[in-house]
């Protein structure tokens, strides 16, 4: 069964961004060998858009939360306590690391592997 | 074990690290959750006599703080920051990185980051201490063995008279730092050179001494054994085992004959000490005896529950020099099975003809507490830690505690060590049977 990953990143190839800063989230699918491919680019409004936060991104963080309900993992540079609780609810596992993606998938894959029963993260 | 147990008595092996906090100069660095540091400094600390090896420790030491990312990605890099951050801006002399359960089970490789500081401004070696494997003393043996066999050096020198003291577990056993002081008094008073690491006015300078020393000196009935045994062995220095901390004077008095014959020390200088000490520990208990003789129906028995070596202690002392017959003795500190033997020896090897009483190995205080209430001599003493307070309480017993969780007090320079400590002991003991309601009756 794939599965799919989320990335805020500026080239498409490391994770740079920051999840407040992220206009957008590069989407990958990861099938049962750990092989991804990207299959889309989607736009969100930026939680920390024109330097407002907490008080707009209260609400709007639950729109991004619910824009990316069908993945399992969001990848960024950087996030804040309001972004891991609200992708919690949907059961999203908020990681912050900068690395390029092709060496975190493979970590998450092998991860996902070990614990894929018993973890909620 | 499919059981639960209640009223713990030990922390996870990450308590161990108390150990090394206990050396005056050595930092240890965790690689643990960002709540591990806090759970062992309440059984080993707080509730413990109040005590801490410095103000605040879970806040001063540094720890990578686990999380999602280090378990999904490896934390090996994040602990090599951490190590890097800590040696620019602690003052400290050697660092030990630890790791704790969730490192361990993930695998993240910490002997490989400590060892890539080899030249470094600080030492940085590094122990296991994974909560899955064992309690506090598994983790002070680890971190021992670490110091042992990554830090310390051969001195190239033998000085017959340095005694290096094991078998004293900081912060576990209560009274250890006034213990070890009066202990160093004693070993200089009949000749020897002390060399002790843990505490106040010692340290890694002590620690590198470790490999001079003419012998070794294990003073508990098991731990320590399996250090004393590596150091045999890297640096083939002997040791002698003396299976307790010795409480009043028939202990007391063993135990410097023990060491003069094994040592070859001053004889005459050894004895007129012991006689200096054994009358001037008589003269006080003699002052007392009219309040004593005054307390009606003193107690004759006394239960214990509590770690090994305290139990070894307070036995001896309670039936060699009070006169006080043990019941039921309960041993809560995990004692590994091939040790067990020489536990019950050390507990049955006192001045008393019929010895029918019980040594039970169990790490449930729960089930202590439950044996106590459903069968018990009305008006006796419980010798244990702050949870059996209100046991004790609820059988109508007087209670005295020796071991931890000591109990939310503030434990200063108290100890109960030596011909001194005998003193203590005895006047503490009455004390308590005189004004604890349950079971006194003066008049």
């Amino acid at each position: 069964m794939s599965y799919y990953i989320a990335v805020a990143t500026s080239d498409g190839e490391i994770i740079d961004t920051h999840f407040g800063h992220a206009s957008s989230f590069l989407i990958l699918e990861v099938d049962d060998f750990g092989n991804y491919e990207e299959i889309e680019d989607r736009q969100v409004r930026p939680a920390c858009g024109g330097g407002e936060c907490h008080a707009c991104a209260g609400s709007l963080m639950n729109e991004i939360a619910e824009s990316l309900k069908d993945v399992d993992f969001v990848l960024c540079a950087r996030s804040g306590p309001h972004a891991e609780e609200a992708l919690r609810r949907y059961g999203i596992a908020l990681l912050d690391v900068m690395m390029p993606i092709s060496r975190a998938v493979p970590k998450i894959h092998k991860f996902r592997q070990r614990y894929r029963r018993n973890v909620v993260i | 074990m499919a059981e639960c147990i209640e009223q713990s008595r030990v922390a996870c092996a990450l308590g161990g690290i108390y150990t090394a906090l206990a050396i005056d100069g050595v930092l240890p660095v965790t690689h643990t959750g960002p709540g591990c540091l806090a759970q062992a400094s309440d059984i080993l600390g707080r509730v413990n006599g109040g005590q801490a090896p410095v103000p605040f420790e879970e806040s001063v030491v540094p720890c990578t703080d686990f999380c999602n990312t280090d378990v999904v990605f490896g934390g090996g890099e994040h602990l090599r920051t951490v190590i890097e951050k800590s040696i620019e801006y602690y003052d400290a002399k050697l660092i030990i990185a630890v790791d704790g359960c969730t490192a361990e089970i993930v695998g993240d490789d910490i002997e490989e980051v400590a060892e890539s500081f080899e030249g470094s401004r600080i030492p940085v070696i590094s122990a296991k201490l994974p909560g899955f494997v064992g309690n506090n003393l598994f983790g002070h043996s680890q971190i021992l063995k670490s110091i042992v066999n990554q830090y310390l050096e051969p001195t190239g020198e033998v000085n017959p008279l340095q005694v290096n003291v094991f078998g004293i577990v900081p912060f576990y056993d209560t009274f250890w730092q006034g213990t070890l002081e009066r202990l160093e008094e004693l070993l200089k008073a009949i000749g020897l050179e002390p060399n002790i690491i843990y505490g106040h006015g010692h340290g890694i300078e002590n620690v590198k001494k470790i490999p001079s020393a003419g012998f070794n000196l294990v003073l508990s009935p098991w731990i320590d054994l399996d250090i004393a045994k590596l150091l045999e062995q890297k640096f083939k220095t002997p040791f002698l085992q003396f299976d307790n901390v010795p409480i009043g004077p028939t202990e007391t008095t063993k135990f410097i004959r023990t060491l003069v014959e094994y040592a070859g020390l001053d004889q005459v200088k050894a004895e007129s000490y012991i006689k200096k000490s054994e009358d001037r520990y008589y003269y006080y208990i003699s002052r007392h005896q009219a309040f004593v003789y005054a307390c009606k129906y003193i107690p004759k028995d006394f239960y214990f529950i509590g770690s090994a070596a305290a139990a070894v202690s307070v036995t001896r002392f309670m039936v060699n020099d009070v006169g006080s017959v043990p019941l039921r003795i309960y041993i809560t500190d995990n004692v590994p099975k091939e040790r067990q033997e020489d536990v019950r020896k050390s507990l049955y090897d006192v001045e008393l003809e019929d010895k029918d009483y019980e040594v039970i190995f169990t790490e449930d205080g729960g089930l202590a507490a439950d044996d106590l209430k459903k069968e018990h001599e009305d008006r006796s003493v419980v010798f244990g830690s702050n949870w059996d307070l209100l046991t004790a309480r609820s059988i109508g017993s007087a209670f005295v505690p020796v071991c931890a969780p000591y109990g939310q007090t503030l434990i200063g320079s108290k100890n109960y060590f030596g011909y001194e400590g005998g003193v203590a002991l005895f006047s503490d003991y009455y004390a308590e049977i005189a004004t604890n309601p349950q079971v006194a009756f003066i008049g």
